[in-house]
């Protein structure tokens, strides 16, 4: 019953609480009223029956006193109008039965006593005459009409029961949407908030009772319902881009962290190609140097010896030379001397330069150059670098009997040169490598051809430093490569500078006639120094200590002094302020040009306050050296800075 | 409507056997002496109703029997017996049985004028004036009103004891 109850709409329970309390207050007052009615229907029975007494009490004392049977009967029967009185009994004045009246078959009782029972009332009146009691009568009246106006009362109320339930259950059903209406309302927004997107809680017309406060309290959850989610939302949002974040910093830090292992490892590579460079020409020209120091003059070894120690000597100075410029390059340290330069010289005396080397290895150099000169704006020694780099890396790669082409182009607005071989050629993956510093295709590689692998690194940044490109391709391995060197060309007012690249070979020594003092404290470089100006044509004194310099300057002022930086004792700054005292008074002041390993930008401006006109890095090449005092002295042209 | 006799009067007044003449006395006695609670007198009566018997001497002492301690409203009954019509003052009922007619007229005249219940058993008691006349009807006493006389003399008689009369006699 309960579970049925509770499980009702609440509308239906309404209807359901209405009929009852209807049905039961109706059902109450109908009892209490039959109740009622049943007693004092019973009353006013009982006061019928004892009026009908008291008429026959009156009338019936004459009978009774003359004991006139008939008479009594007569009166009696006066009564046969009552039809619920079913018997009327006369009592003379000792209680003995005198007459009685009788409707159904029911018999006077032996002595006149009052009855009062459910089915039935029983009055006695007494007789009076003349102030005696001359005899009693007894009046019996049936209850049985009672029970019939019970069932009817029973019968009307339960038909009343209906009617007022019909009516209640109509009025009960209109009158419970005041109440259930915002309730169901409020159900089906909080059901559509519970499944829905639920955004919003629709607007709900409700009254000013305990319903409106419990829609409006809904509608404050589901605003805050809100709230909180879109807070939720976006701390989500949040996250997520954090942890993108986070994730694509430590992407970037793994990248960072390969490349740096791959740039470790690459340095260890160079590192040990670097050693292996150097040691090489150094075992040949310290075997040399050995067998040479014990070798009597005159011996026909001494020839090869001295060529084999040059030749290695050259290329531990091209090992450390390559390492220098890329250093500069890397320090943005590089200085070009732009003119106007023939690339088609260039290309020409690069060829004869490695013309020795091309028969020893028995290649086939093709060359096809253009008629004319091919002119770029350059700087004259770097674009001879690039030159050899590119022949020297063909020849290297290229097996005997292979072939080497070299070809030059003038078009419209660039100088092309193509150099390409039949070598072993370059793997595609490798590349887009092949002028990235320090790097070598394999480790294989670089045991078979020796080299630092900073030739094509080279001449990448020297073309760029040109405002040229440069392109390597390649067929695939032992297909040969091919690479190109684009640079932008001049037409011949462009540049009025000298035409430095066809400059002719010199007719006679450079310096004839320059008197030079050099001075140095090893007397091995001391040594070579002096042999190559001297075979230059100058005239060569030798200090081998800074006290020494100065004492010969005193006895007689060279041309151009020539003096090391680094010496014990007296330094190059030294000598030289020493000698500039000395001349202080001929009011002359030589050239001088300092000699020094540190290649850096900063010593060359210390040199330059110091006094000294220029500055000759060790190591040096005669020819370089030559060139540069030539310079000093005014024999050759200064390069602009 | 069913009538049905129950009881008989036989027994009303249970005596030793008597003879056919005493009988008939007791009866009509126990009548006579019933008379006065359905009579009404005028007022300002004394306090005792004078039974006055111009009868036999057995019929007054039955009937003395019969009122000794009874009394009608208060007023007690006393029996008196007269011979003449002289004596009648101060009786309140008169009872003539056994008399010539002549005597009987003379007493009836004689209490005409007064408030006095005349009974008698002679068959001409009626005719000569009286107000009520017992008849013998099957072993019974029966009676004779005339409701008139009554009331001409002051007297006011029951409606039930008219109801039980055999006959109503008007005039006189």
């Amino acid at each position: 019953m309960r579970s049925w109850f509770s499980a009702l709409a609440i509308h239906r329970k309404l209807v359901v609480i209405a009929l009852a309390v209807s049905g039961i207050a109706l059902a109450t007052a109908t009892a209490g009223l039959i109740t009622f009615d049943v007693f004092r229907f019973r009353t006013s029975a009982a006061t019928s029956v004892r009026i009908v007494a008291g008429m026959l009490a009156q009338n019936l004392a004459a009978a009774l006193v003359f004991e006139d049977l008939s008479e009594a009967g007569e009166i009696l029967s006066t009564i046969r109008t009552q039809s619920q009185i079913t018997t009327a009994c006369v009592y003379r004045a000792d209680d003995s039965l005198f007459a009685q009246y009788e409707r159904s078959a029911m018999l006077c009782p032996a002595r006149p006593v009052a009855l009062d029972d459910w089915r039935s009332v029983g009055v006695i009146v007494p007789v009076t005459r003349g102030g005696t009691t001359v005899g009693t009568v007894y009046v019996e009246r049936s209850l049985s009409d009672i029970s019939d106006r019970m069932s009817v009362a029973a019968m009307a109320s339960a038909g009343m029961l209906a009617i007022a339930g019909l009516v209640a259950f109509g009025a009960a059903n209109r009158l419970q949407r005041v109440i259930s209406g915002p309730i169901v309302e409020l159900a089906d927004a909080a059901r559509a908030v519970g499944t829905g997107p639920g955004q919003e809680l629709p607007s709900i017309d409700a009254p000013a009772d305990e319903t409106g406060e419990l829609a409006r309290a809904l509608r404050d959850m589901v605003e805050r319902l809100n709230r909180g989610r879109a807070e939720l939302v976006s701390a989500n949002e949040a996250l997520h881009r954090e942890i993108d974040e986070r994730q694509r910093m430590q992407e970037e830090r793994e990248a960072l962290l390969a490349r740096e292992r791959a740039a470790s490892r690459l340095k260890d590579e160079f590192l040990a190609a670097v050693s292996h460079e150097l040691r090489t020409p150094l075992n040949v020209i310290m075997g040399w140097a050995q067998l040479l120091a014990t070798a009597a003059p005159g011996d026909p070894a001494f020839v090869r010896g001295i060529a084999s120690v040059l030749r290695n000597a050259h290329a531990q100075r091209r090992v450390i030379d390559d390492l220098l410029d890329v250093s500069r390059i890397t320090a943005g340290k590089l200085q070009l001397k732009f003119h106007r330069v023939d690339l088609r010289s260039i290309v020409q005396s690069s060829l004869e330069v490695i013309a020795p080397a091309v028969s020893a290895k028995d290649v086939l150099v093709e060359s096809k150059l253009p008629d004319g000169a091919c002119l770029v704006r350059g700087d004259h020694d770097r674009l001879q670098q690039v030159l050899w780099n590119l022949l020297s890396n063909a020849l290297k790669f290229t097996p005997s009997g292979g072939k080497v082409g070299v070809h030059l182009v003038q078009s419209d607005s660039h100088c092309i040169l193509t150099v390409s071989d039949t070598g072993i050629g370059i793997e595609g993956s490798f590349l887009p490598h092949v002028f990235d510093r320090f790097r070598q295709a394999d480790g294989t590689t670089t045991r078979e051809h020796q080299g630092l692998g900073l030739g094509l690194a080279i001449v990448k940044e020297l073309v760029e430093l040109h405002g040229g490109t440069v392109r390597a391709s390649s067929e695939g391995l032992g297909k040969g490569a091919t690479l190109s060197v684009t640079l932008p060309s001049l037409s011949g007012h462009e540049w009025p500078g000298r035409d430095e690249g066809t400059r002719g070979a010199e007719s006679e020594p450079l310096l004839a006639g320059i008197s030079v003092l050099a001075v140095d404290d090893d007397l091995d470089t001391l040594e070579v120094l002096g042999s190559a100006l001297r075979s230059a044509g100058a005239g060569v004194r030798l200090a081998s200590s800074g006290a020494e310099a100065v004492d010969l300057w005193q006895q007689a002022p060279s041309d151009i002094l020539l003096c090391d930086l680094g010496m014990p004792h007296m330094d190059g700054f030294a000598v030289l302020s020493s000698i500039r005292r000395l001349e202080a008074g001929s009011g002359d002041a030589a050239p001088a040009l300092a000699l020094t390993a540190y290649a850096s930008e900063e010593s060359r401006v210390q040199c330059l306050d110091a006094g000294f006109e220029g500055r000759i890095t060790k190591p040096y090449d005669a020819t370089q050296l030559v060139r540069s005092v030539a310079q000093a002295v005014g024999r050759l042209p200064v390069p602009q800075r | 409507v069913i009538l049905v006799g129950i009881t008989t009067v036989l027994t009303l007044l249970p005596r030793p056997a008597v003879s056919q003449p005493l009988r008939e006395a007791e009866l009509k006695a126990a009548v006579v002496a019933k008379f006065p609670q359905f009579v009404d007198w005028p007022p300002s009566l004394g306090s005792v109703i004078d039974l006055c018997v111009a009868a036999s001497e057995e019929f007054s002492a039955v009937l003395r029997a019969f009122v000794d301690g009874e009394g009608v409203n208060e007023r007690g009954m006393l029996v008196r017996e007269i011979g003449r019509p002289e004596s009648i003052e101060g009786c309140d009922l008169l009872f003539i049985s056994g008399r010539s007619a002549r005597e009987g007229r003379a007493l009836l005249a004689a209490a005409r004028s007064l408030p006095i219940l005349t009974v008698g058993d002679s068959p001409t008691v009626m005719d000569d004036g009286g107000m009520i006349g017992l008849r013998m009807v099957g072993g019974r006493v029966r009676f004779e009103v005339n409701p008139v006389a009554a009331a001409n003399s002051g007297l006011r008689i029951s409606a039930q004891l008219l109801r039980l009369a055999l006959a109503i006699r008007g005039g006189g």
